[in-house]
């Protein structure tokens, strides 16, 4: 890559402050035209507030400067107007394209529809437009499709598409996208990357927001990291590793992150025998998980991780095969048999399938043992509020009040708080879909603890992680599904995300 | 996530920051308590107004407002059961109907005994409730379409079988004076209506079941990854909220001597104004029974006092119309900073 003298996107001296809170202090950054560069720091570092800065949604402190090719602008007179006259284009997390109409019309929502004849919707011309954008972004697709028919990395391309429509080439100017790959799986993630390396290498700077490190290192020209809203650090091409961007986002090494995990002792008897099982698509799968184990579970999306958990946690009906706990037959039909033979579950989407938003945070920690707390003179509100108020000490959950409603705690805190929820029950088999989906990187490190804890007091543990990083640190034994089969299993000192990676993606 | 966190970040940190105040705990009480205070003053202005103040707080005024209210209040405990769930029920008042019209229609006009009418009455409302919540919760339909189509056929019926005029011309002096006369002081039917309350509360806030309801009609979803038999427990609440519009319609045919094809609907109306003013207090943003009763009767106590003064009969309509706009918007206002989303209707 060559370093023009002359940067598309500079800031100097950012600072941003929130009443209580210096969300940016004193941010320098340089971006430069043909760049692909990445932003990563934690939940609440500053990313985000960058380019709410850049944007001009947000206004900046009064002190710094933004350069935009050659115009420099005091940051805290930025406006969304001013942006993009200067030729800054956002793509924004939730893209904001329309999934039930067609790539064209998504394309002419960024504008406005061309009209003929009595303001009727010229479709040719609208067609017409529509591909030579789509040519910008090398997305080779019919512009009449549907956009929910293409693939996930291509919806954000239509999006990126949009936001470039009435980009001219001569202009000098910065693509700036906010975490674009956070709802994509890992190979869709992979795919958009490429296709953003291939924008940046015909002279655009590409600013890109993210929180995924595996996906930047390699496609990535610089990266910089945000910590407490200072830039701790930008670093470039082999100096780009996981360990080294973890360090700087989290501000001390990567083995503090992942505590080790105990041996399992040898002779501990199975929790778990999943014999000859057949569900979704995995046909005839065996395995077993001991006492005190912790086994990952290694796949790419759609190779039926979260429909094993599913099927186990009794939400899905196996089409064949068995499933013992302790050597016990396990019928569960629903959650509840599965509660009641010791298992917890952890799903994956926290949102949709965990939380209660609006209940208390004490009512979201108890929410699977509500029975437990009924006599016959009602439901005991003093022993409910006692033992929250324990697992809110035991677990590290930051909630000021427990009474409060669920959705006022950190991503973070929430997942701890389902831990909790399920570990009180003292589960001897805990399935743990994704448990680090969304959350910081320090709440990673509490969450690892949590497990640990657990494993240690007895639990076993069966987890789906994508990040086959995480997965290997933290399993002892890690099963790899493809194509319905399971393909291999890695144990120790053999397992490391290369192994993983390469076991998943091909045998 | 992370714009969402970032954003919402620097607020919680100012939240935190302030001790709650005096002001912060005044505005507190006012959300949970608003309403009684609303309440007070408006019993105390009619009380005192020159106009009314000679009749509104008599005992005869009294005795005819709890006892005129006791079936509303009952029809509004059985919408406030499945709204617990997060399921509405527009078939209540039908149901009320439908079991009013059982019971004038066999004791009235077949002479069978109170005895096999009165249970038999109850248990068709309970199993109009069945099928609601059996549609509901098999089929995943919508509890607003399921219950609106149910209601409106369910009026048809009535209609067909009353042939539109009141039936019920010989019932006999014991059902009716259970419907018009008092026990010390009190009309007979809110010896019905006190417990029942009491039933509902101890229910929908004091047992597992009740939880259920509550943690449904948050995520539904996560109701059944932690256990909870969701389709069994919305069955059980619909089935729950039949059983009180059974006894309702009985308290209904008992009060007005006679049974008719549109009394029962009508009250529909009524029972989701107290409901949604209910939400608005005791626990702001969350049906609730305690505030339900208090919804009921403060709309019984305007209307009344609005009648003294002589309002015309469209007035009540529009007070009724407003006040369950306002309530439910309010409530859903309280709803939403509890981040739990409009998800009353």
């Amino acid at each position: 890559m060559t370093m023009t003298a002359e940067c598309a996107l500079s800031t100097d001296g950012v600072s941003k402050t929130y009443p209580g809170m210096r969300a940016l202090d004193d941010v320098s950054l340089q971006i430069y035209p043909g760049e692909l560069h990445a932003l990563v720091g934690g939940n609440g570092s500053g990313k985000s507030t960058m380019v709410k800065l850049l944007a001009g949604v947000e206004h900046a402190d009064p002190g710094g400067t933004f350069t935009i090719g050659s115009h420099t602008v005091d940051a805290h007179r930025m406006t969304p107007a001013h942006a993009r006259s200067l030729g800054l284009r956002f793509v924004h997390q939730d893209a904001g394209v329309f999934a039930d109409i067609s790539i064209a019309e998504n394309l002419a929502l960024g504008r406005r529809y061309e009209t003929g004849l009595a303001g009727r919707v010229d479709w040719k011309k609208l067609r017409h437009d529509a591909t030579k954008l789509l040519e910008r972004v090398d997305l080779d697709c019919d512009p009449t499709a549907i956009l929910s028919s293409l693939s996930a990395s291509s919806q954000t391309l239509v999006a990126i598409a949009r936001a470039l429509a009435d980009f001219e080439e001569e202009t000098l100017s910065a693509l700036i996208l906010d975490e674009p790959t956070a709802a994509l799986p890992a190979h869709e993630a992979h795919n958009l990357l490429a296709k953003l390396r291939v924008l940046a290498s015909r002279g655009l700077a590409v600013l890109l927001i993210t929180h995924r490190l595996d996906e930047i290192i390699g496609i990535a020209d610089r990266v910089s990291a945000f910590r407490s809203g200072h830039l701790v650090g930008t670093v470039e091409g082999a100096d780009i590793t996981h360990d080294k961007l973890v360090e700087l986002i989290v501000g001390r090494p990567l083995s503090a992150v992942f505590p080790e995990m105990p041996e399992p002792t040898e002779d501990a008897g199975d929790v778990l025998t999943v014999d000859r099982l057949s569900t979704g698509p995995l046909e005839n799968l065996s395995f077993s998980i001991r006492r005190g184990e912790i086994v990952g579970v290694a796949g790419l999306l759609g190779t039926g991780r979260t429909t094993l958990l599913r099927t186990i946690f009794g939400e899905v009906a196996p089409r064949g095969g068995t499933i013992a706990i302790a050597g016990r037959p396990l019928h569960a039909h629903s959650a509840g048999d599965a509660i009641a033979s010791g298992i917890g579950y952890v799903p994956e989407d926290r949102g949709r399938d965990a939380v209660f938003n609006d209940l208390s945070v004490r009512d979201n920690l108890l929410a699977a043992s509500i029975p437990k707390f009924w006599r016959w003179s009602g439901m005991s509100t003093k022993r409910e509020t006692l033992e929250a108020g324990r697992l809110r000490t035991a677990f590290g959950i930051k909630a000021p009040d427990l009474s409060n409603p669920m959705s006022s705690l950190s991503g973070g805190n929430q997942q701890k708080a389902i831990l909790a929820r399920w570990l009180r029950l003292e589960p001897s088999l805990l399935l743990l879909d994704e448990p680090t989906q969304g959350v910081d990187i320090g709440a990673r490190a509490d969450i690892y603890a949590i497990v640990r804890k657990a494993v240690e007091a007895g639990a076993s543990v069966l987890l789906v992680a994508s990040d086959f990083e995480e997965l290997a640190r933290v399993s002892d034994r890690v099963i790899i599904l493809r194509d319905g089969q399971l393909v291999a299993e890695v144990k120790a000192p053999d397992l490391d995300q290369h192994v993983l990676t390469e076991l998943a993606y091909k045998g | 996530m992370t714009t969402d966190s970032e954003k919402r970040a620097p607020e919680r940190v100012h939240e935190q920051g302030a001790p709650p105040g005096l002001s912060h705990q005044l505005f507190n009480l006012g959300t949970h308590y608003g309403l009684l205070v609303l309440f007070a003053i408006v019993v105390a202005f009619f009380a005192l107004y020159g106009a009314t103040s000679s009749v509104y707080l008599s005992q005869a005024n009294l005795v005819t407002l709890l006892g005129n209210n006791a079936v509303v209040c009952i029809v509004a405990l059985a919408v406030l059961v499945t709204l617990t769930a997060g399921y509405i029920d527009l078939s209540v008042g039908a149901v009320t109907g439908v079991s009013s019209v059982v019971v004038a229609g066999a004791v009235g006009n077949d002479h069978i005994s109170m005895a096999i009418a009165i249970p038999v009455a109850i248990v068709v409302g309970m199993l109009l409730g069945l099928l609601n919540g059996f549609l509901i919760a098999k089929f995943h339909l919508s509890s607003i379409v399921t219950t609106l189509g149910m209601s409106t056929a369910l009026s048809g019926v009535m209609l067909w079988y009353t042939k539109g005029s009141t039936i019920g011309g010989q019932l006999p002096q014991s059902l009716l004076n259970f419907g018009s006369l008092n026990w010390f002081g009190i009309p007979r039917v809110t010896y019905v209506m006190v417990p029942i309350v009491f039933i509902c509360w101890f229910v929908l806030e004091n047992t597992p079941f009740g939880r259920y309801l509550q943690a449904i009609a948050s995520n539904s979803r996560s109701s059944r990854l932690v256990g909870i038999n969701v389709d069994r427990s919305v069955l059980v609440a619909f089935t729950f909220s039949g059983f009180l519009a059974g006894v309702a319609g009985v308290l209904l045919t008992a009060r007005s001597g006679a049974a008719d094809a549109t009394t029962g609907p009508s009250y529909l109306f009524l029972a989701l104004a107290g409901v949604f003013l209910g939400a608005t207090t005791i626990h702001p943003g969350r049906p609730n029974t305690w505030g339900t009763v208090v919804g009921i009767f403060f709309v019984a106590f305007v209307v009344s006092g609005l009648s003294l003064l002589g309002a015309s009969s469209w007035a009540p309509d529009l007070f009724n119309g407003l006040i369950l706009v306002a309530a439910a918007s309010l409530a859903s206002i309280f709803a939403r900073r509890r981040g739990g989303g409009p998800r009353l209707l």
